[in-house]
């Protein structure tokens, strides 16, 4: 114990007389182990957390997809009702709506609130298992269109709404204005899943308007025994039936794509779907940039060995035998892992929030994400782990060495070249991975720039989006919708600054409806197409080009003659080489509408979305059923453009937009008010998350190298003093000597440079997956996103050069001013 | 064999060497007058610290003195700058060390043609041909591959003695060239210094081994930072003022 003791005293004075190599070394640790922690804490809270269910191992998704894509529980209305008829594999199936959707929430004290509130059938809370806090879930009678209207609560919103009430179950609660009565309170382990408010009955009906289409989703619960894998080929075995039974599915296939299926997937894995290809591949990062790390731990501790061999050496002459040795090297490697470790879950703990509130993926928190004791477990294993295989290594093998040369002169210049080998190879693999690393971070930051690129097909400078629900009762029929938003536009229009106003439903780089439509006289060419829903002036408003006819007027009523404006692209697939104008096209089950204008394209939901045919119909020729619907489902939006100065979103404007929306409808909460450009922004945000994520560990990767290579260089000139001296002395010029460091550190850094060029190229395939599942974009458009890869590979090679020299500099201009007689004597 | 100013390859007149630590200041030489001709083979020796490192040092541009003069082939070297000594030296000067101080990581054949590397407008066949002409006349053509750590110590020194020929320079300055080799060994070494020399080489050499300095034409000894004759050193060795490793007297005594 006591020799024990000695040891540690001593490595802690030996650190103290380097505080150089102890510094470098244990941040070097601790960065490196700071970024793994957080990662692990991240895919451990998600991608190995179990979901919050009674046996969720036996919950599964079944998904209505086409082969090849992430798991998905997407279904129709129609291939919904059929499962729960026909699937046998199941115990319990449950159906819901696509996602939450945005809901005006009163409890009476006059201000309401937007909740989110998914619609579910009366399987589907059961199917998860999760009883009740208070009350009950549905039941099949409450899921029956026409019952009376119930709702399931939330615990969080039970709890921040409704202060807990206890007796809140049979009390009734208003959303969109109408009356729902409490049935029951569910706990919080079921929205940190999805973010759910309150569940409210699905009513699935094949009257509803979205019945054929995939606005659905369909969970299941397998029966005792059953697997996935049996699950699925009954499901296989089912599908020819279902689209003989329901032929409408080709509605939803675009031309050309593969056909649609029914697969089976572990519930979770369509939970973390989204970020599932995201985390992997900032995992993949965080460890290359922890690889990086142990690299240049090891070839720091093997320099650091090599200036301790006399003292090595001389301990072994006085009689330490190699185990003694061993645990002093040893010491010296756990003080550094520990310190390291320590320090690295501190930055794991300040840079976890950071990373979870940047992050522009939604992260399912099936587990609380913090640094707990299998975290800090987690940190102080990798760390002693990286410590004793990159630290100690090294250091036994110069040790070795060392004791088994003499403590005489060395006859020869130089280093040994089985030590070169090891200590440039250290360098090459830092060079390859920092290459890797940085490339990908200009990839994506190509990416980022090339989709911050694409033109939205609006005028983004000076317009504003105001976005409210409308929904209930009260907004299921055109005219009172067309009431509410006339008014509005009224009062909007006369608040200073605001120039004109119109609305629309389906705001462009946002959602709207996915319709089928075509030319009237060609029902063959009916098929997918957007519909959007506008005021007079739109078009002008968010400054869209009108290429030909004209634009819908106040005259345009629901009992003019129907009109329509179409896109480009709609108009060359449907009339093409001819105008569009005077032509008629049908949108859904609408009846004809004349064309009178013809329209720039737009981005309808993403600015990576191919362009598709849309629709654009007057607000005031929307049917009842149709207003309904498309209230329903999505948000309405005001869009103002203003006048060309001053901020237009301080507090008095916010409020007088606010306003505006209140006095027409006070149960009407504004859900949204910003700038157009946030809608951009907020669609290339993940590529901008991941460029800056990436550009960060490859910055940190860089400066490794940068360490890494200086210490390289400055331990080789230190250790070759003397065969510079020869140099010296056989004629060798000062600025050959310089050029010879340079040399050095510049082959060295190529080297690295062309595996690390390779492999940047066999990653390209990996990031086009990442950029597709974040973005959502196909594999073409991925490809011509992402730009060229020789691009990328020349920025990293610049970089990687310039840093090169940079750090080989310092060394260079040393060896380069050695005086000769002085580096002849060095040892 | 004395040579004068005038025929001499090398001649230094009044060569002073100070070297400043903190604020003590060290003569290393105290006005040196050295001439060696050309075909000259001379040996220099003395007691530890007299100057002979730093008199070949500066002999060999290493180094620069503090005062005097040094003429080397009939031009001034004395206040060269670092560019031209360097050029100096890798034309006109031959370095063979008693460390042999061959490069580890580089073949015997790499090892001689470095000087000639630091030539411009050396062809590489010309390179080729010089080493291979050097490493045969010191009997080393076999081992052009091998590497330092795969020879014996007198293979090794004879590498080095053939990197000094390579060069074709005026002298060679060879610093213990057997220091570090068994007697065998040394006396090899010494038997192509001398073969060298028969052929119209140039050698300076320290050494302190009497036997090794008889194998010159002159021997030069340095005292103090002076050059001393034969007799002169004995009696200064003899003395215990200057030499106290004579004196019969214990140190802590004196003290």
């Amino acid at each position: 114990m006591n020799s024990i003791l000695q040891d540690l005293r001593y490595t802690l004075r030996q650190l103290g007389r380097s505080p150089g190599f102890a510094v470098t070394a244990i941040l070097t640790l601790a960065l490196g182990i700071g970024a793994t922690t957080a990662m692990y804490s991240l895919v451990r809270s998600t991608l190995l957390a179990p979901l919050p269910y009674p046996h969720s191992e036996e919950l599964v998704g079944i998904g209505l997809v086409q082969s090849g894509t992430p798991p998905a529980s997407d279904q129709t209305g129609e291939t919904g009702d059929f499962l729960l008829a026909h699937a046998q594999s199941f115990s319990s199936i449950g159906i819901a709506g696509d996602r939450p959707l945005g809901q005006n929430f009163s409890n009476g004290s006059g201000k309401a609130q937007t909740i989110y509130s998914l619609h579910v059938s009366s399987g589907y809370l059961p199917t998860l298992g999760v009883p009740a806090l208070l009350g009950r879930t549905f039941t099949r009678e409450e899921d029956l269109p026409g019952a009376a209207p119930t709702v399931v609560l939330s615990e969080d919103l039970w709890r921040r709404v409704l202060n807990a009430d206890p007796n809140i179950v049979g009390q009734a609660i208003h959303i969109n204005g109408d009356p729902f009565t409490v049935i029951g309170v569910m706990p919080s382990t079921l929205s940190t899943v999805d973010g759910t408010d309150v569940w409210q009955p699905l009513h699935l009906s094949a009257t509803d308007p979205g019945y054929q289409g995939t606005n659905f989703q369909t969970i299941a619960r397998l029966k005792p025994g059953a697997s996935v894998a049996q699950a699925s080929a009954e499901l296989s075995g089912l599908t020819s039936t279902i689209f003989r039974q329901f032929p409408d599915y080709q509605k939803w296939t675009r031309p050309g794509a593969p056909k649609l299926q029914e697969f089976v997937w572990p519930l979770q894995q369509i939970v973390v779907s989204n970020a599932r290809s995201s985390l992997i591949a900032l995992s993949a990062a965080v460890l290359a940039v922890l690889l990086m790390a142990c690299l240049n731990l090891a070839g720091l501790m093997t320099a650091r060995s090599i200036t301790r061999k006399p003292e090595i050496a001389l301990r072994t002459a006085l009689g330490a035998s190699p185990a003694m040795m061993l645990r002093l090297l040893l010491t010296e490697s756990l003080v550094l892992a520990f310190v390291g470790s320590l320090l690295g879950l501190g930055f794991a703990h300040l840079a976890l929030p950071l990373l979870l509130s940047a992050s522009p993926i939604g992260l399912p928190q099936l587990r609380q994400t913090t640094v707990d004791l299998p975290v800090a477990a987690f940190a102080i294993l990798t760390g002693c782990t990286s410590t004793l295989l990159f630290g100690l290594l090294p250091a036994l093998g110069v040790f070795r060495q060392t004791i088994g040369s003499s403590l005489g002169n060395a006859r020869t210049a130089g280093e040994s070249a089985p030590r070169q080998r090891l200590s440039k190879s250290l360098i090459v693999a830092q060079v390859t991975l920092a290459t890797m690393l940085l490339s990908t971070g200009a990839l994506l930051l190509n990416t980022f720039l090339h989709m911050r690129a694409i033109p939205s097909g609006v005028q983004p400078p000076h317009l504003y989006v105001l976005q409210v629900n409308l929904k209930g009762d009260a907004y299921s029929s055109t005219s009172h919708t067309q009431q509410f938003i006339s008014v509005v536009e009224q009062r909007l229009r006369q608040i200073p600054g605001v120039a004109q106003v119109a609305t629309v439903n389906g705001l462009p780089i946002d959602r709207g409806l996915n319709n089928s439509g075509g030319p009237a006289n060609h029902p063959d060419q009916i098929a997918y197409a957007e519909s959007r829903f506008i005021t007079p002036g739109y078009f002008r408003t968010v400054g869209t080009t009108l290429l030909a006819g004209g634009d819908i007027s106040d005259a345009d009523t629901a009992t003019s003659q129907p009109v329509a404006l179409i896109n480009e692209f709609a108009a060359k697939r449907w009339f093409p080489g001819r105008s569009p104008i005077g032509e008629y096209v049908i949108t859904g089950s609408d009846k004809p509408r004349r064309v009178i204008g013809l329209i720039a394209n737009v981005h309808s939901s993403s600015l990576t979305d191919s362009i598709a045919p849309t629709i654009y119909v007057p607000y005031t020729q929307v049917d009842n059923e149709s207003m309904k619907t498309i209230n329903g489902w999505f948000a309405t939006s005001f869009v103002l453009r203003t006048v060309e100065r001053g901020n237009f979103r301080d507090p008095e404007i916010t409020t007088a937009v606010s306003a505006a929306v209140t006095a027409v409808d006070p149960e009407v909460p504004v859900r949204k008010f910003v700038p157009m450009q946030t809608f951009i922004d907020d669609n290339v945000a993940a590529p901008r998350f991941f460029s800056w994520l990436a550009g960060g560990f490859a910055g940190f990767a860089l400066l490794l190298t940068l360490i890494g290579l200086f210490g390289l260089l400055s331990y080789q000139v230190a250790s070759r003093t003397r065969e510079l001296g020869v140099r010296m002395a056989l004629g060798a010029q000062r600025h050959q000597i310089l050029s010879m460091v340079l040399k050095n550190g510049i082959m060295l850094t190529a080297i690295g440079l062309v595996f690390g060029s390779i492999g940047s190229c066999a990653l390209r395939s990996v990031i086009a997956a990442l950029v597709s599942s974040t973005v959502g974009t196909r594999a073409t458009a991925t490809a011509s996103l992402l730009g060229a890869q020789t691009v990328s590979i020349s920025i990293a090679g610049a970089a990687m050069l310039v840093s090169a020299i940079a750090a080989s500099l310092i060394p260079a201009r040393r060896a380069a001013t050695l005086e000769p007689t002085e580096a002849l004597r060095a040892e | 064999m004395a040579a004068t100013a005038t025929d001499s390859l090398i001649h230094i007149e009044q060569l002073t060497k100070v070297f400043y630590t903190d604020e003590i200041e060290t003569h290393a030489l105290s006005g040196v007058h050295l001439s060696i001709a050309r075909g000259e083979y001379l040996a220099m020796s003395g007691p530890s610290g007299c100057g002979k490192s730093t008199l070949l040092s500066i002999l060999g541009l290493l180094d620069t003195p503090t005062g005097g003069q040094y003429t080397l082939n009939g031009k001034e070297v004395a206040n060269l700058n670092f560019a031209d000594r360097s050029r100096i030296r890798n034309q006109e000067i031959g370095f063979i060390f008693q460390s042999f101080n061959l490069i580890g990581d580089l073949t015997v054949f790499e090892n001689v043609e470095l000087p000639l590397t630091y030539r411009s407008g050396m062809t590489a066949a010309e390179r080729k041909d010089r080493v291979m002409r050097s490493l045969e006349r010191v009997h080393m053509a076999h081992r052009t591959r091998h590497y330092p750590a795969q020879l014996s110590g007198g293979q090794q020194q004879r590498v080095a003695v053939a990197r000094a020929l390579a060069g074709s320079p005026s002298i060679l300055l060879a610093d213990e060239p057997t220091g570090n080799l068994d007697s065998k060994n040394g006396e090899a070494v010494m038997k192509l210094l001398q073969e060298l020399h028969e052929e119209g080489a140039t050698i300076c050499m320290v050494t302190h081994d009497p036997r090794f300095a008889a194998h010159a034409q002159r021997q030069v000894h340095l005292f103090d930072g002076k050059v001393v004759a034969e007799g002169e050193l004995l009696q200064l060795l003899a003395d215990p003022e200057h030499n106290p490793s004579t004196s019969t007297t214990a140190p802590d005594a004196r003290a």
